[in-house]
């Protein structure tokens, strides 16, 4: 009894503790050091795609609907932008038991994008994925600058502002940018930067 | 105890004394309202029904090579599941990591994957109330780029259920599991993978005599008629065959090949497994499973097959490929195949194709039946693609669906349209004979509007008989339903997202009608609340062949919230 008390107390005074701790302490998050595998087989390192500029990454599986509504307009992005350094890649976080049929589809819309595989989730979990379409955006570093859960048709404006921003030069950023991005840039410091860098 | 304290004090250490990075995931949701029971009957009865779920997966990087991966629950009650209220079961999964270029070491919750899954595949599903793992220590190393070596060790108790329409697991396995394996791999003969695993369980007579009354599987079928020789119930077997609980140990052997052949991609899987019936001798059971992808005419065409030959085996750490199509359509996941991952024998094929990069054309036939046992008449492929002659095919439970899709993007890319057909034809035996014939035509609309903001729409239709015999398979009743089910969302630019819903059922001229509105607001791109009120039909929900059914909701509120942070 007095055991069961003791752990009680370690217990709520440890996790009294460790939450307000850790998200006072956690600095900014970066993608891990992780190798995956293409749809080719082949092991790719994941830091390769974000060492010339910013990276978006998205996990999706095949049930997932707005996952495959929201890939064929990253794809656009993909095509409209790789020429200034971004990169879009694809995690598939189906299992390797339904890989036959991700090539499949990936096959036959002919995407413009690398397509790598996280069959038991791992990436997905660790950079705090809970449900699809899940997108992430890193920097050059392979810093996470932000992260989108959900989609909507339409959604694809506020990730190409994103994008725009990252690609901008960077004396036209703000000093930190590892805050809700569509909420603190006004839409005329996203455009300004796109319009020098095509010119 | 001891352990998740050391889970949590490494994660504090951290905090302090190392390079730190951590993100966390919450996701609550709460309901209250009323819960429809009985609703197969004809007397559905509601019962007061509300539940607080809250999980918090915490991920935490102590430099380049440490992980801990944290999953606090406070749940009182869950959806599915026990409620986990007090602090000591706060905790519900953890593991620490160790990664470096030749080596990756796990310790804790273990979470794995080997070949197909005809082994052993342990993962958690929150949705279903699914969790399969083992505690202990996995490691995999790399002796060379091609080579690598892995083993387990661990121990866990697998919790599940009896029947899907049960909202808590009620049965309980003991498990422990010693695993070892070598992948091997290049580009002229494709990749190898060998394991061993050899698995003790532990049956309570409790857990003995529920399954021995359940007849529908082989394994408490067999208990059955062993119990019949001697003349006694279920009850009485534990104490008879054996004493009490039972040990039941398993050796088994995967070996699995994939190879890339110009435009095939072939995919090999056999389990030679060695296991213990319950209160009984050694017998041999065996699983295969075969993937073959190619190209044609522009058209991907995937091929799958299973034979899975385990009839007495509980199955805990394998999670074999299903090898049929789980739905994505609310009518039709209503009407699921029931696999029996002891005894099931099937084929699926799976067409794909773009036409001029505007339309989406998708195929699929999945069909299975059981294996040929005792003095059962022997049936054809084609006997299950055509599903007649019924009378003659009910001992091997076939299932056959087909379902039939065009997707695409027209009007300047502004609309959004889907359409398909699904036909779904099971014939089993639960005490009588049972037919089950399905027709469901699922259609969803998508309209992009101005300045990011959308329209989407669900419209579904679906046509069910259930036809009932008796034992001489003479038709003893015949129950058809229409559903209809809708569902409207306003997006307005993607920051908040109206939705109504409107779900029916005709049943032998009675109509019963759910509606219910949600409201989704979306805080920041990483937050968002999402409230419900109204009425939800209850339906089955599955993944990977393992299904539970959710209830059916009256009158009542639901939020859900989830942020990253």
């Amino acid at each position: 009894m007095i055991n069961c008390k003791i752990n009680i107390l370690n217990n709520s005074i440890v996790f009294g503790l460790l939450f307000p701790l850790s998200v006072l302490w956690a600095g900014s998050n970066h993608l891990p050091n992780i190798k995956l595998k293409d749809l080719n087989n082949q092991k790719q390192q994941l830091s390769r795609y974000h060492s010339d500029g910013p990276l978006l990454l998205n996990f999706w599986n095949l049930a997932c609907e707005p996952c495959k509504k929201e890939m064929k307009e990253l794809d656009k992005l993909n095509i409209k932008y790789s020429d200034q350094g971004f990169k879009y890649v694809s995690i598939n976080i189906d299992s390797p038991r339904s890989m036959s049929k991700v090539k499949s589809y990936v096959n036959s819309q002919k995407f413009s994008f690398t397509v790598l595989s996280d069959p038991r989730a791992e990436l997905f979990r660790k950079m705090g994925g809970k449900v699809m379409p899940f997108v992430i955006i890193t920097d050059s570093t392979g810093a996470v600058i932000n992260r989108h859960v959900g989609y909507n048709p339409g959604d694809e404006k506020k990730l190409e502002k994103e994008i725009l921003y990252l690609l901008s030069p960077s004396e036209l950023k703000m000093d930190t940018i590892h805050v809700e991005l569509e909420e603190s840039i006004p839409d005329t410091a996203l455009v300004k930067p796109f319009e020098s860098t095509t010119e | 105890m001891k352990t998740q304290m050391a889970i949590i004090m490494a994660q504090i250490f951290g905090i302090l004394f190392s390079q730190l990075e951590m993100n966390y995931s919450y996701e609550m949701k709460y309901g209250d309202g009323k819960e429809v029971r009985g609703q197969a009957s004809n007397n559905p009865y509601t019962t007061d029904y509300s539940y607080f779920e809250n999980l918090l997966d915490i991920n935490t990087y102590l430099g380049n090579n440490i992980y801990i991966y944290t999953q606090l629950e406070y749940s009182n009650p869950p959806l599915y599941g026990y409620s986990r209220t007090g602090i000591d079961s706060i905790l519900s999964t953890y593991y620490v990591e160790y990664s470096n270029d030749k080596l990756n070491m796990k310790l804790g919750d273990i979470y794995e994957l080997y070949g197909r899954g005809l082994s052993f595949y342990t993962m958690q599903d929150q949705v279903i109330d699914y969790n399969n793992s083992l505690k202990g220590l996995s490691f995999n190393y790399f002796i060379r780029n091609n080579l690598k070596i892995s083993g387990l060790i661990g121990n866990g108790e697998y919790a599940f259920r009896s029947s899907p329409t049960n909202r808590k697991t009620d049965y309980k396995l003991g498990t422990n599991a010693l695993f070892g394996s070598i992948d091997y791999e290049n580009q002229w003969s494709g990749f190898f993978h060998y394991s061993y695993l050899k698995q003790e369980s532990f049956l309570s007579s409790d857990l003995i005599t529920r399954i021995c009354s359940e007849e529908y599987y082989e394994v408490g079928k067999e208990l059955n008629i062993r119990a019949d020789i001697d003349a006694l119930s279920c009850t009485q077997i534990p104490d008879t065959l054996g004493t009490d609980s039972d040990n039941i140990s398993s050796k088994n052997h995967n070996f699995s090949w994939n190879y890339v052949m110009g435009p095939f991609d072939i995919h090999m899987d056999k389990s030679w497994i060695y296991y213990d019936k319950i209160h009984g001798n050694e017998v041999f059971g065996s699983r295969f499973y075969t993937s073959l992808y190619t190209e044609l005419f522009e058209t991907g065409i995937t091929y799958e097959y299973k034979n899975y030959y385990t009839p007495y085996l509980i199955k805990s750490l394998s999670n074999p490929p299903i090898v049929y199509r789980e739905g994505s359509s609310i009518l039709a996941s209503r009407s699921v195949h029931s696999i029996n991952f002891g005894n099931e024998i099937g084929h699926q094929i799976d067409l794909n194709r773009n036409i001029n990069g505007k339309l989406n054309i998708f195929a699929n036939l999945s069909l299975s039946h059981r294996h040929q046992m005792g003095d059962m008449e022997p049936i054809g492929l084609l006997d299950i693609l055509s599903m007649k002659d019924e009378n003659e095919m009910y001992e091997y439970y076939p299932f056959r669906q087909i379902y039939l899709e065009i997707n695409g993007w027209a009007l300047s890319e502004r609309l959004y349209y889907k359409a398909g057909m699904d036909r779904f034809i099971e014939f089993t035996v639960l005490n009588d004979s049972k037919n089950t014939y399905v027709t469901t035509i699922p259609t969803q609309w998508v309209w992009k509007l101005t300045d990011g903001n959308s329209l989407t729409m669900y419209l579904e239709t679906q046509e069910k008989t259930v036809k009932q015999l008796s034992s001489n398979f003479t038709l003893s009743y015949e129950t058809k339903y229409i559903n209809n089910y809708s569902s409207i969302s306003y997006s307005h630019l993607g920051k908040w997202i109206v939705t109504g819903y409107y779900d029916q059922e005709v049943k032998d001229s009675k109509t019963n009608t759910w509606l219910g509105a949600d409201l989704s607001y979306k805080i920041s791109s990483e937050t968002q609340v999402s409230l419900f009120y109204g009425s939800q039909k209850g339906g089955l929900v599955c993944a990977n062949g393992i299904c539970a059914e959710q209830p059916g909701f009256e009158d009542g509120v639901k939020i859900t919230f989830r942020s990253l942070f």
